[in-house]
């Protein structure tokens, strides 16, 4: 009967898939490609004998690139870990960025937790109050390197954050704090072209900005240009509006102490002066009209589009996006200058600590110090190391700059104050014309520099803005010497803050772009009132019962 | 009979064909930008400088395309996954539709079975279970992962529930009468009767497998075995603007690279766009015709 005969070959066909399938899972084991590492000697405390098994989780993102024949689970990171420190490590996973934290999550509540991992604070006060991680304390205490130790205590706001109870609970991945301090971003070329001095004043800015505007700086007879770049996001990393608030002595979204109190920045009456002068300034024109519904990227084609001259952002700015503005139109120059302030008083950039991750260890790990191990290979034999062999084999070379290899491992570190030492060593360099005792790295930013004044490279100037001599890192330096306002509150969240304070964002961020586009003031006031009403009161004690203990 | 031309109607006409032409415009218009988009110099690109034709003409990008391996790799992934799911998904779909069409005298548990369907429309176990379970069974990480569990479409079955449904039961009582089985009144009768809402359902469960990215991202353990769409996901995702850090520069240019971005949406588009003309004419010779005369 054909209906059957039908049947019996779909069904057939489908038994016949699931074979094949299943042969051919089994048969694509890992065909282990047996490579060793070159002869580096390494600085090792001890080996592992027997090697031990290392348990983690990866996440990896588009930029991160392998050699021929490699891949995340078979790389030199993982042959030098068990050639050298007896440490087998394997992933049980490897996930895209964006869903790490999902996937986390998921894997956490299904029971298996990997024995060493990175994860973000929140989901480390979860564990914590779960007892699932490690008290790593006495081992830090035990194991940690002195190069480890340094480069974890130099930012002082850094340990403290994975701090909970006074036990140390997970290494913070350090990052320079104050690399998110806002900075005032100008068109430089702009100025020259309008006659206009540097701004010494809130006052002066705004000046600019208005003539920004009317004085037709990109020269084609039409007023199409802008003043200050904002996003609908407010606080990015460029056309931010931190650093506007600050001009006014206003810190916007961080915890500052006021009268022997923490108090929440946004909510602060000097935030109500800021918001009146934006209001002002997008009446004029001066403010994208459209900037509610423009994100960083729609922000980004406005800058590369000489359409606007002024923006807040942080030092690294010229490498994205404020390079696009000098591909289009080769003249354009961004300057860094320092948070002008309203008053005498000087205006202070706000910054937090800058802890985004921090590695943990699984309760009952048998060998948590294995963490400190992996971490010490780091810092004692890679961080400081100017052998450039060294460097290309296992950081990634010039001759394949898509490949870079630091990526592959979770165990690095890096050193906060690294940014302000290039600056200070390029410096001297550059007025000395002597490049002797410069790292590998500090000796390419030299050469771009001097590129840029010798031959006139004009592409050049993203370095010349940033670690050149005025360049925004100069700026920080300040910053760090105190003329900086730090976010107070540095702990994991609090109980009603990771309940609410996603909510409260929200409607901060909705009132600002309202008023900013012209709502009257007084929304500010009833804002500040509901910010009570719906948690913040609550919030705002526990930050204070944070801060006393 | 010819109508005769009012200035009403012609003002009716012509707003008709406004309107419609407008809607068409509006949906074509962002296909056109995208293709724009790819085939223009980045600079262009990332200046906002690119409508619906390319500044700068050049295929830059599609050529970045062909040479990146993730991309194809995904892409095989995908043409896989469609290439297993849509049978599996097609043939359970027609196997459990038929007996909950039949009548009640003819299938008792008809309602026991009806609900069992239903009840995964209405309720879910969550994200964490259902991870669990795909977990315990040993899918993790294999292909079948993303094919098994929604090996029954039930949305597709009562789709096709209905329409068997609306098959005049003479039909069926005379193949019955002629000798005809359950099976040979499935595949001899209903099947070929109901080929528009075959066709409309296998375009849903093709676009479904196509489409889908999440699962992709939560099962595979290794970004080598994501389908497109879970590739895609990683590179057309805006990063949270206030945590960026100097470290994410680098990533900072590729996910803000609009041209080779673009490149591969079109790209990922087309295999649908060449589907669709084939499928549309079902959708349009309408739903009920055959069948009985008389």
């Amino acid at each position: 009967m054909p209906a059957y005969k039908k049947c019996v070959i779909v069904v057939l066909l489908i038994c016949f898939a699931f074979f094949v399938y299943g042969c051919k899972s089994t048969s694509s084991e890992n065909t282990e490609t047996e490579q060793t590492t070159s002869g580096f000697k390494f600085i090792v405390e001890e080996k592992y004998s027997p090697a031990i098994e290392l348990v983690s989780v990866k996440s990896v993102d588009a930029t991160v690139k392998f050699l021929e024949g490699e891949d995340i689970y078979n790389n030199i990171w993982t042959r030098t870990y068990a050639e050298e420190l007896g440490i087998n490590l394997s992933y049980m996973w490897v996930v895209d960025n964006s869903q790490y934290q999902q996937k986390l999550t998921a894997t956490i509540m299904s029971g298996d937790i990997p024995d060493v991992f990175v994860c973000d604070p929140l989901l480390f006060k979860m564990l914590y109050d779960s007892d699932l991680i490690e008290d790593i304390s006495e081992i830090y205490e035990t194991h940690a390197s002195e190069t480890t130790r340094m480069v974890l205590e130099q930012d002082e706001l850094a340990l403290p954050c994975t701090t909970i109870d006074g036990k140390l609970m997970g290494v913070p991945i350090t990052d320079a704090s104050i690399a998110n301090a806002p900075l005032l971003w100008i068109r430089q070329d702009w100025m020259k072209k309008l006659n206009i001095d540097p701004p010494e004043s809130m006052q002066d800015l705004m000046e600019i900005s208005r003539r920004f505007v009317e004085g037709d700086p990109d020269g084609n007879g039409i007023k199409d240009t802008i003043g200050l770049a904002v996003s609908k996001e407010l606080w990015g990393a460029y056309a931010g509006l931190q650093g506007f608030f600050n001009g006014f002595h206003a810190y916007p979204r961080i915890w500052i102490e006021r009268d022997g109190e923490l108090v929440y920045g946004t909510i602060q009456p000097e935030a109500r002066q800021a918001l009146a002068v934006l209001q002002e300034m997008y009446k004029n024109g001066e403010i994208d009209k459209e900037f509610g519904v423009k994100d960083i990227n729609k922000v980004a084609e406005t800058i590369a589009n000489n359409k606007c001259g002024i923006e807040f952002g942080v030092w690294w700015n010229p490498y994205s996006p404020l390079y696009l503005s000098q591909a289009n139109y080769p003249d354009a120059y961004w300057q860094a200058y320092p948070i002008p302030s309203i008053d005498d008083t000087p205006a202070k950039s706000q910054y937090s600590a800058a802890v985004g991750s921090i590695i943990v260890v699984r309760k009952g790990y048998p060998h948590p110090e294995a963490v400190f191990k992996l971490l010490n290979f780091w810092c004692d034999n890679f961080l400081f190391s100017n052998d450039k062999e060294l460097r290309d084999a296992y950081l990634g070379s010039l001759d394949n700059p898509d490949v870079v290899k630091y990526k592959y491992t979770d165990f690095h570190l890096w050193e906060p104050n690294s940014i302000l030492r290039t600056y200070e060593n390029v410096k001297k360099a550059l007025a000395s014309r002597n490049t002797d005792g410069l790292n590998h790295d500090e000796w390419q930013r030299y050469q771009i520099i001097s590129a840029y004044f010798d031959q006139g490279i004009k592409e050049a100037w993203v370095e010349v803005a940033t670690y050149g001599e005025n360049g925004s890192v100069s700026i920080l330096k300040n910053i760090a010497q105190g003329g900086g306002m730090v976010n107070r509150f540095y702990g994991a969240p609090t109980r009603v803050m990771s309940e609410k304070m996603a909510a409260l964002h929200t409607m901060e961020d909705e009132m600002m772009i309202k008023t900013i586009m012209g709502e009257p003031l007084e929304s500010f006031d009833t804002f500040v009132e509901e910010w009570y009403k719906l948690g913040g009161e609550e919030i705002t004690r526990e930050v204070n019962d944070w801060w006393r203990n | 009979m010819k109508f005769k031309k009012s200035p009403g109607y012609i003002l009716f006409l012509i707003m008709n064909y406004g309107v419609l032409f407008f809607l068409a415009a509006t949906c074509f218009f962002p296909i056109l930008h995208v293709l724009a988009l790819s085939m223009s110099s980045s600079t262009a690109a990332s200046s906002g400088r690119v409508l619906i034709l390319p500044v700068e003409f050049n295929l830059q990008s599609y050529r970045y395309v062909i040479e990146n391996n993730a991309f194809l790799k995904a892409f095989a992934v995908s043409a896989e996954r469609v290439a297993l799911g849509v049978p599996i998904n097609m043939l359970l779909t027609v196997l459990s539709a038929y007996p909950l069409s039949r009548r009640k005298e003819q299938f008792r548990m008809k309602t026991f079975f009806t609900w069992f369907f239903l009840i995964t429309i209405l309720f879910s176990g969550g994200m964490i279970p259902w991870y669990m379970v795909i977990k315990e069974t040993g899918l993790l990480d294999t292909i079948w992962a993303m094919i098994i569990p929604g090996a029954v479409p039930v949305f597709n079955v009562i789709l096709l529930v209905n329409y068997f449904r609306s098959i005049p039961a003479e039909l069926e009582e005379a193949a019955y009468m002629d000798g005809a089985s359950h099976w040979c009144i499935l595949w001899k009768i209903f099947l070929p009767i109901s080929v528009p809402t075959l066709a409309t359902v296998t375009l849903f469960s093709m676009l479904n497998h196509w489409n889908s990215w999440f699962d992709g991202l939560i099962l595979m353990n290794n970004p080598d075995k994501y389908p497109l769409q879970s590739y895609m996901q990683t590179i057309v995702i805006s990063r949270d603007p206030t945590t960026l850090t100097e470290r994410d520069l680098d990533l900072l240019k590729i996910i803000s690279d609009k041209t080779t971005k673009s490149a591969q949406l079109f790209i990922a588009m087309i295999p649908i766009i060449c589907v669709y003309p084939f499928l549309q004419k079902y959708f349009t010779t309408g739903l009920i015709v055959g069948g009985i005369k008389g």
